[in-house]
């Protein structure tokens, strides 16, 4: 989603603007269970087709080739994302047990 | 067939009759005598204990069969036998207990398909098995449970799900609800008064201690010290007023003992003074503060209520950007649910998504894994260190 933006023939800021809106309402409505578990899939998988069926939505990406980029760079997202929330559950746990 | 004699001291109380095998010899038989003590073996005519149950501090409870229905229906007869030394006033105490737990039960169980129902109230008279004197017995026949009380089922399972907690609280709410709605307490809340039947339902047993709310007004208020120690909360081992969030702090020293599957004194920190059961298990932001807030020591902090509770479990807050979702798991039903000994419904949080109680309970929960799940789905989704990092590039320069 993001790459999308960053690649569309607009501004920058007004590319960052929409990512932010978009980030944010995607958030709210996980913590508000307005989309959960199977909703998510297909929400990344809608994504994915976008971006992967028109090469100027990944033109910024720059590591690897192309979609294979496109690609890697959604699943590391995705692993450093999860890596960071267990990071911090962990935290949360070990501090709920301690206060 | 099998009889087993009910007067406290017999030593060897079980009883064999190969006549009683024969169904017309066992409608007719005027009576039967225990063939060591001499004590009449069936109670008023009609009822037959075939096995002991158990023995408390009030008295011991039998299997028996009641010879004047046609399936030879089971049922229980508890028999009023307080142990060890009582001066006559404690034992006045005891015997109206006794005598009140045969009320509630005549009162309330035929009102509630979740309280057992009495069948009988007596007296037997017999004469003493070695003196010439006689002994008076007592004898409560009430409604047999056929099943395992959660004390049996924590045994046999080690702990309960959230989920299967869930569903012993809002049954035993709903009892407790009816219960004090007809004026009583029950005072002795705990995991072996609670028993699921065959069916899957649950039943609120053993109200030897129950005490009527509305009918202590004017005289005594405090409670007569019969509680379990670890259930009960403060002001009922002070000795204290009792009032019905007595019953549900028991009730949710119940639901922590059924989560963790530690013994009470596991539970409470007596050190500090506090519950500690959260080192041990933890359920969904909801079930943990609701049960926290029923864990209070003042009774006035805690939920006034059981049908204040039921609310804060089942409570949907209106989202006005949401249109009403319909029910995504209806409440379990006792009645409708299979002969499986442990229903498990969906898992928690599915079946209470968004609901809050009243004030401070407004995050939704997440387990850890939908926590991960959500976190890489954003993650995908928005590449936020990299959007970030160029945000700032952005900003920067």
């Amino acid at each position: 989603m993001a790459i999308a933006f960053f690649s569309l023939p607009i501004p920058s800021p007004l590319s960052a603007i929409l990512w932010l809106g978009v980030a944010i309402v995607l958030v709210f409505a996980q913590t508000k269970r307005i989309i959960e578990k199977i909703d998510l899939l297909i929400l990344i998988g809608i994504t994915l087709a976008i971006i992967l069926l028109f090469p100027p939505l990944f033109a910024i990406v720059k590591v690897g080739e192309g979609r294979v980029g496109v690609m890697m760079l959604a699943i590391f997202g995705g692993l450093i994302a999860i890596a960071i929330t267990a990071i911090f559950r962990l935290i949360y746990r070990l501090l709920s047990n301690f206060l | 067939m099998q009889l087993h004699c009910t007067r406290p001291g017999c030593s060897r109380p079980t009883n064999f009759f190969t006549d009683l095998d024969d169904p017309t010899t066992l409608k007719t038989v005027p009576q039967k005598f225990c063939t060591h003590c001499g004590m009449p073996l069936i109670l008023l005519g009609r009822y037959l204990p075939t096995k002991l149950l158990g023995q408390g501090g009030f008295g011991a409870a039998f299997l028996a069969r009641d010879r004047y229905t046609p399936g030879l229906r089971q049922c229980v007869v508890k028999q009023f036998q307080p142990s060890g030394q009582l001066s006559s006033a404690q034992l006045q105490t005891a015997q109206d207990l006794f005598e009140r737990e045969a009320e509630v039960l005549e009162q309330l169980g035929s009102q509630h398909p979740q309280i057992p129902d009495l069948f009988a109230y007596f007296e037997v008279a017999v004469p003493s098995a070695y003196k010439g004197s006689e002994d008076k017995f007592f004898y409560l026949v009430q409604e047999f449970i056929d099943g395992q009380n959660l004390e049996e089922e924590l045994l046999e399972k080690g702990k309960f799900s959230e989920p299967e907690v869930l569903e012993v609280l809002r049954e035993t709410l709903k009892v407790l609800q009816f219960v004090h709605e007809n004026g009583s307490i029950h005072r002795d809340i705990k995991p072996s008064n609670i028993m699921r039947h065959r069916n899957g339902r649950f039943y609120l047993l053993d109200f030897g201690a129950v005490k009527f709310a509305t009918k202590a007004a004017g005289g005594t208020k405090a409670s007569t010290g019969i509680y379990s120690l670890g259930f009960a909360p403060p002001e009922q081992v002070a000795g204290d007023e009792v009032y019905p969030s007595t019953d549900l702090y028991a009730l949710a020293v119940t639901c922590v003992m059924l989560l963790t599957g530690k013994h009470t004194n596991e539970l409470f920190d007596a050190y500090k003074n506090a519950w500690k059961w959260q080192t041990f298990a933890q359920p969904s932001f909801r079930l943990t503060s609701i049960l926290n807030r029923l864990l209070l020591p003042l009774p006035g902090d805690r939920y006034q209520s059981a049908s204040e509770v039921l609310e804060a479990l089942t409570i949907q807050p209106s989202f006005p950007s949401v249109p009403p979702q319909p029910p995504i798991q209806p409440s379990p039903l006792p009645l409708q649910q299979p002969s499986t000994p442990t229903p498990t419904p969906a898992p928690a949080p599915i079946s209470m998504p968004m609901s809050v109680s009243p004030a401070p309970l407004r995050a939704p929960t997440f387990s850890t894994l939908e926590l991960l799940g959500n976190a890489g789905f954003t993650g995908v989704e928005g590449h936020c260190w990299r959007s970030l990092f160029l945000v700032c590039r952005f900003l920067l320069l």
